[in-house]
């Protein structure tokens, strides 16, 4: 490796960042299993590409780009398999798992889990990994306006279901 | 003045230059219509990090630190092979690949090495699933059996090894994913046709095993991220089909 951090060094920030992968990986994937199987899938990608990384690029949104590249192709290769196995594989859907006490967070879990893929990753990016505009558009390879236009959208749908969920009203 | 909502927006997440910053700022005290709005957007965005906090004091799963800790095994064997070998004897292709993919040849051969030492042991005597050979691992026994004759829809109730799905990879040769169970235990793995040979590229333990769905064999159906990742990376297209395999059987699994 040509540049000053090594391997190991790069390894230890990974295992920093595990937690926030898993997190972004399981808003995603909306189911803890997937998350942490595209997490290792991730992570056996990086390892192996460790010469792509742009040392000056952000280690965050280049984990993040990557998770959710491999989500994307898990989604494609299990239509895939669906179709060839379908009786058969049909595993049980998990869904978000439903172990916390506080309603709140129920709530804004289950409300965000009802919105579509391309806002739920906005959202996660931007409000709850508190990316800027500019990494997260980078993460998901679209232009800011794009990225900003899918935050709003998802915000609004946020607010919406939420706002419903609590019976207030604005 | 109206502010439009995404300036707002873009406000509540720290994006607006100083001078539009100011502007919504002076709005903020004048206007109590963008003081809620204002207020709804970060009420909304402490929401959220409230709500997803607590995820990140989850210990985190030993798979995934030592998935960062250890280089991956599940390289992209298929197509590497032939740079492995050109390594081997020393052609020009070894500075490239063999840089970018330090000790894989070396760490694969001994994994699958080691489990090729206890599939001898588990299996009877006179049938040897896996294979060690001069240059990697090789199916033999039922398993080559399986690979050379057994669709992927087949399911012998005596069966040692199960197909998953076969497919052309990008390197040109056929492969297909097995899974192979012994006293209890599974593993999934990949085989490619190399000559009149089942190369034998990956070998995991296969995910549904051991759970509480281990009744329910998924057979070599790529449960194993590892292999998953491996299918996807060097598929050429799509699975093939029954006729697909019948037709690659009846070539003996080379393209014609």
């Amino acid at each position: 490796m040509s540049t000053t951090e090594t391997t190991e060094n790069i390894q230890a920030r990974i295992i920093e960042l595990l937690p926030r992968l898993r997190r972004f990986a399981r808003n995603l994937t909306r189911n803890p299993h997937d998350a942490d199987d595209v997490v290792q899938i991730a992570i056996e990608r990086a390892l192996t590409r460790l010469d792509q990384w742009h040392r000056d690029a952000r280690l965050d949104s280049w984990l993040f780009r990557i998770v959710r590249n491999a989500w994307i192709d898990e989604v494609r290769s299990r239509a895939r398999r669906d179709a060839l196995f379908a009786p058969e594989e049909a595993g049980e859907a998990v869904g978000v798992a439903a172990m916390d006490r506080e309603a709140d967070r129920l709530s804004v879990e289950a409300a965000m889990a009802r919105l579509p893929e391309e806002q739920r990753a906005a959202v996660s990016l931007v409000l709850v990994e508190g990316l800027p505009y500019k990494e997260a558009a980078l993460v998901l390879d679209v232009p800011i306006g794009t990225l900003t236009s899918r935050l709003a959208r998802g915000r609004e749908a946020l607010q919406v279901m939420l706002q419903r969920a609590e019976g207030e009203t604005a | 003045m109206t502010i439009p909502d995404d300036i707002l927006m873009a406000f509540a997440d720290g994006e607006l230059d100083e001078a539009t910053r100011q502007m919504v700022e002076a709005a903020e005290r004048d206007d109590p219509d963008v003081r809620r709005r204002l207020a709804a957007h970060r009420q909304l965005r402490a929401r959220l990090q409230t709500a997803f906090a607590a995820t990140l004091d989850e210990p985190v799963p030993e798979r995934l630190l030592a998935a960062v800790r250890k280089p991956a095994v599940p390289v992209a064997a298929v197509t590497r092979l032939a740079d492995r070998r050109a390594a081997k004897s020393g052609a020009t292709a070894r500075k490239i690949s063999m840089s970018a993919w330090p000790a894989f040849g070396s760490l694969a051969a001994s994994i699958l090495l080691g489990l090729g030492v206890g599939y001898a042991v588990w299996h009877a005597p006179d049938d040897e699933p896996l294979r060690a050979s001069a240059d990697g691992v090789v199916a033999g026994g039922s398993l080559a059996k399986a690979l050379s004759t057994q669709l992927a829809a087949e399911r012998p109730p005596d069966r040692v090894a199960t197909i998953g799905l076969s497919f052309l990879a990008k390197s040109g040769a056929y492969c297909r994913t097995f899974s192979l169970s012994s006293g209890g235990h599974a593993d999934a793995g990949l085989a490619c046709r190399d000559g009149e040979r089942w190369r034998v590229h990956l070998l995991a333990p296969d995910a549904n095993d051991g759970s509480a769905r281990s009744d329910y064999r998924t057979a070599g159906s790529s449960d194993s991220p590892q292999l998953r990742s491996l299918i996807e990376s060097e598929i050429q297209g799509e699975p093939l089909t029954r006729e697909g395999e019948e037709a690659a059987r009846r070539d003996g699994w080379r393209l014609r």
